[in-house]
């Protein structure tokens, strides 16, 4: 899908384009929640962030100089996770935010601890999925950003740095680091993938 | 020489893009395999985030009433600004310099005065007074 907007201003009416838009936002808002919610963590922060994520399309597509896209989910991707970001930076001095409590976290390890025969099936690696949720709050803004996008998203080293304007160098050297910090989470994942 | 099997961290960092061994995972079946199962396990341990559809009906409701307002993302650092200046115009009411704090806590300018203009007009050095009593005690003696 190519996504073209400011050309079509002079044709196109406000609310022409703000209808197109709609369908657009309909298609794209869960794919974009999500992968707030998995940045942030917290539900009324994804909320906040995938509204300005849409907001700053579309104040992006409205202008006149607005050039034509190719792909509009990534460019979609890269302005949600530049929000995210923003929100991760200004947590830094948000000294008042509430972490994990420690009875929260013994509840996500006591699940991983439990680990039984069928800890190879779906609900094991949900699990651990978790657990591994919890421990991305260890990593930085841009490491968060980086294990995210390949982990929950999928995508290449490349696109990852076209999302986040960096070079592939710069994402690798970010995602050594962070699974490096992963390590013993995961480990438990993948470690009972029988050879 | 038999090339030996992936460890588990070569497979996490080909798996995460930052490992080089591509070409062992073609040549190796028993490496692909479990790299594929573990790719596998990456997309399970992946867990789907709650959204119903009333809560992304309020969302794109919220966002069109944003697209309707003005916008004033660039005046974010505003409060900020205004609590510094209520800060610094407090600060400055609140200081009061010390001025009517006598300058000799122990007498008037008048005593000051003197005092000061009766060392001015001894010429010799408060400290020879010990020595002067020294002599005067050996003329007492004689």
């Amino acid at each position: 899908m190519r996504l073209m907007a400011g050309p079509l201003a002079a044709e196109q009416t406000e609310s022409g384009l703000l209808r197109d838009f709609g369908a657009w936002m309909a298609s794209e808002q869960r794919r974009v929640f999500a992968l707030c919610q998995r940045m942030l963590q917290d539900r009324d922060e994804a909320d906040s962030a995938t509204q300005d994520a849409f907001l700053k399309a579309y104040q992006a597509l409205k202008r006149d100089d607005f050039v034509e896209i190719d792909d509009p989910a990534r460019w979609l991707a890269r302005i949600a996770v530049n929000s995210c970001l923003d929100r991760l930076r200004s947590r830094k001095w948000q000294l008042w935010r509430r972490r994990p409590s420690p009875a929260d976290e013994s509840v996500i390890l006591a699940m991983t601890a439990s680990a039984s025969p069928e800890a190879e099936d779906r609900c094991f690696a949900g699990e651990i999925g978790t657990r591994l949720t919890a421990a991305l709050g260890r990593l930085s803004a841009r490491q968060r950003a980086v294990f995210t996008l390949r982990h929950y998203e999928d995508m290449s080293l490349e696109e990852i740095g076209s999302v986040l304007g960096l070079d592939v160098g710069t994402v690798k050297a970010h995602m050594f680091r962070a699974i490096s910090k992963l390590r013993v989470e995961l480990k438990d994942l993948y470690e009972g993938s029988s050879r | 020489m038999k090339r030996a099997h992936l460890t588990d961290n070569d497979f996490i960092q080909t798996l995460y893009g930052v490992g080089e061994h591509e070409a062992h995972l073609q040549s190796c079946s028993a490496c692909h395999e479990r790299f594929l199962q573990m790719r596998q396990k990456r997309s399970d341990s992946v867990l789907e985030v709650e959204a119903s559809s009333d809560f992304l009906a309020a969302q794109r409701r919220k966002i069109y009433q944003r697209l309707g307002q003005p916008q004033s993302g660039r005046l974010h650092w505003a409060p900020a600004l205004a609590a510094a200046v209520v800060l610094l115009v407090a600060g400055f009411l609140a200081y009061r310099p010390n001025v009517t704090a006598p300058a000799h806590p122990n007498g008037n300018d008048t005593q000051v005065f003197s005092e000061a203009y009766s060392i001015e007009q001894n010429a010799e050095p408060g400290a020879m007074a010990p020595i002067h009593a020294l002599f005067e005690h050996e003329h007492s003696e004689e």
